[in-house]
């Protein structure tokens, strides 16, 4: 453990100091690491079919590409879920529901675009009707093809899965903003 | 059980609920639902969540370029969405397509539409709640879709149909796997029955859900599956006008019911019409050039300029009918490309299919049209 | 097109209703074309019919012209109730207003490109190209 000791200052009422006190004690590093595992291993996707790409998502959940075996397991409701995959062109339309999906999403929560129309229009650069995903949601990765292929996205869930065993930080409470680190913790963090 | 069954003095008689736009189903559609207890009274669909403008972005690209973003719309039924454009270019050319490539179309376009009913058929179960048909259903798909790759090259995507001809004959020994994945898929059929179909569990939900009649279907102007299944004999296959559909004495199916049932197994049907098309046209095909003369080459098909005129094709799409109209001004772009696709037009079939039903049918019956947003909103 | 009627514009309806009781069910398509030069959007309908055998598989191009300007029109929805979501679609993106068919909210347009034409030919999306 090669990280410098922080100090803690409890204040204010109980909750507020115990959850503090929780959020430090999940980032230390062994419960980190096991944590993160434990996330890595249980991506669940909103369903989210935005436009074409979604045929060959769909086609990444069936039996001959099988996502389940890397945890990969798309839910019904955005609440239950942790990963956003942007299945294709996002109109101006659909970005204002997206944004409401992704605030329901609890944390932590990735975003993953699929296709060069999410990465940036692709065949549709020039339309009228659609918004670049990357200006609206923090996206994680971007998948290129069009559409891409399920192996395709299955590397782009393994990519994710990588990032989030190197370095996710976990946050206990949304609203609570990242701390500022020194670059030293952070390059501690990440390495 | 309506509200006012459980006692007057009420104060809301009806709700409004808003079901979408993020759903479990196949792209994004709102519906906007009356409800009268948990009896649908009104319903209203919103539509436009995918709507990407490809009809005037075809007009900023050449001929040739528009085939790929025309495909996009239908992106599981990309060939029957090409053979369409493609259609209505060479009738503003003047080129007749030679006859081995009108075969080769009629077999890409049958598997694509078998490809794409298992589409259907696979969100359908999973909207009904029976995840396992998705499964098999998706799991069956891409034996056709190896199939399509092996003769096109692209899984989804295949743009081979170019003005005038296709753009590769047959593979090698692609016949013997052909017969081989068809006679999978034929195979399969029974055990679909055995395991979904004859369900009692499937009946119930679907039997007498949806019933659009006959005259109402043709009234609403209904399109594809969703038409025969209501006892209308038409299929733009029917008039000859692209493919072998003529020489291999195609003939459509049809129901009588209209109900959510009755849509789904038309699906089924068109499937086995479908394999027995694509084996006839096999057997017939005959040999010769696989694209005409006049526009033989990239070199040609890029800088191909058009004549002034219009032009209407249609064509039957896995969904149903898809109309285009196109306009030349003698350049190397189109002036306008219009498309009516099938979803577009089945879109009414909510308004009319649902009222009278429960909130939990509304899934089964949005199954049953097997709406494909993208399709619709283009 | 076996078949092409020219006709003025406030004519639609009565040339609808007869085309409806010759037979004719369904409208296939209505496209919307804009021709600036001229100052006219021209609406082209395909109407064809589905249960008179006689009928099948023939289509109808029904054409008709509309002021730029003043873009309106008299539905025909009430005669082929088919053609009501075109007609939606027609006046979200070209603009044409169609008298007896009106909802305040439009069809496939977000709210924020309401009342701007995409398909009219002044309204310029950017191209491909060195420029
Ligand atoms: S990348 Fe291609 S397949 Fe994916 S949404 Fe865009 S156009 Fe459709």
């Amino acid at each position: 453990m090669g990280q410098k000791k922080e100090r803690v200052i409890l204040l204010g009422n109980l909750e507020n100091a115990v959850r503090k006190v929780g959020t430090r004690l999940a980032d230390m590093r062994p419960i980190r690491n096991i944590r993160n595992w434990g996330i890595t291993f249980s991506l669940w996707p909103v369903p989210l079919t935005t436009a074409c790409c979604g045929a060959e998502f769909a086609a990444t959940m069936s039996p001959r590409f099988d996502m389940e075996r890397l945890g990969v397991l798309p839910m019904a409701s955005s609440r239950q879920t942790n990963v956003l995959i942007i299945e294709g062109t996002l109109t101006r339309k659909m970005a204002k529901a997206v944004k409401i999906i992704y605030r329901q999403m609890p944390e932590p929560k990735f975003v993953i675009a699929m296709g060069s129309c999410a990465a940036d229009g692709g065949i549709f650069w020039n339309s009228y009707n659609i918004v670049r995903p990357k200006d609206v949601l923090p996206v994680d990765v971007f998948i290129p093809g069009c559409p891409p292929r399920p192996e395709a996205v299955i590397r782009a869930i393994m990519q994710l899965q990588d990032k989030i065993k190197r370095k996710l930080k976990y946050r206990m409470d949304a609203k609570e903003r990242p701390r500022k680190r020194t670059r030293r913790q952070r390059v501690s963090r990440v390495v | 059980m309506r509200v006012k069954e459980l006692g007057k003095d009420r104060r809301a008689e009806t709700i409004t609920l808003f079901i979408g736009p993020q759903h479990p189903g196949s792209g994004h559609l709102r519906l906007v639902v009356e409800l009268d207890g948990d009896v649908v009274v009104g319903i209203r669909p919103d539509i436009g969540w995918v709507h990407r403008g490809v009809e005037k972005i075809a007009e900023t690209k050449k001929f040739v370029q528009v085939i790929p973003l025309i495909e996009r719309p239908s992106i599981i039924d990309s060939a029957n969405m090409n053979v369409g454009y493609v259609r209505a270019v060479e009738k503003l050319l003047g080129v007749e397509v030679p006859d081995r490539a009108r075969y080769i179309r009629t077999i890409l376009c049958e598997l694509n539409r078998i490809a794409s009913h298992l589409y259907g058929i696979g969100i359908f179960g999973n909207m009904i709640g029976t995840s396992t048909i998705f499964m098999w259903s998706f799991g069956d798909r891409e034996i056709i879709v190896e199939l399509m790759q092996e003769l096109t090259g692209a899984r989804l995507t295949y743009s081979f149909f170019l003005p005038g001809g296709v753009k590769g004959d047959l593979p090698d020994g692609f016949e013997e796997k052909l017969e081989k994945g068809l006679r999978y898929i034929e195979n399969r059929i029974p055990e679909y029955n055995a395991l979904f179909i004859e369900n009692p569990v499937t009946e119930d939900r679907l039997k007498g859900v949806g019933v659009i009649d006959r005259e109402k279907a043709v009234e609403i102007g209904l399109t594809g599956p969703n038409l025969r299944a209501s006892g209308v004999e038409y299929d733009a296959r029917m008039a000859g006008e692209y493919g072998a559909y003529k020489d291999l004495g195609f003939k459509p199916v049809t129901r009588p019911e209209g109900d959510s049932f009755a849509r789904l197994m038309l699906r089924f049907d068109e499937i086995e019409g479908s394999i027995g098309l694509i084996r006839k046209a096999i057997r017939e095909m005959p040999q010769g050039p696989i694209m005409h003369e006049r526009t033989k080459g990239m070199a040609r098909q890029v800088l191909m300029k058009v004549p002034e005129g219009e032009a209407f094709s249609r064509v039957e799409c896995g969904r149903g009918e898809l109309t285009f109209f196109v306009v030349s001004k003698g350049g190397d772009k189109p002036h306008r490309v219009r498309m009516v696709t099938p979803s577009f037009r089945n879109l009414i079939g909510f308004e009319t299919a649902l009222v009278g039903h429960r909130l939990a049918d509304v899934p089964t019956v949005y199954g049953s049209l097997d709406y494909f947003p993208p399709e619709a909103d283009r | 097109m076996e078949r092409v009627l020219r006709i003025a514009s406030d004519t639609l309806k009565s040339v609808a209703k007869e085309l409806a009781a010759e037979g004719f069910d369904h409208v296939k398509s209505l496209t919307g074309m804009d021709r600036p030069e001229e100052g006219l959007i021209e609406l082209v309908y395909h109407i064809s019919s589905y249960l008179n055998p006689a009928l099948r598989g023939r289509i109808v191009e029904v054409r008709t012209e509309v002021d730029r300007s003043r873009p309106i029109i008299n539905s025909i929805s009430d005669v082929f109730p088919s053609c009501r979501y075109m007609e939606l679609e027609t006046r979200d993106l070209l603009g044409v207003k169609f008298e007896g068919n009106e909802e305040p909210d439009p069809l496939i347009l977000p709210d924020e490109l309401k009342n701007t034409w995409p398909l009219r030919k002044d309204y310029k999306i950017p191209e491909e190209g060195v420029e």
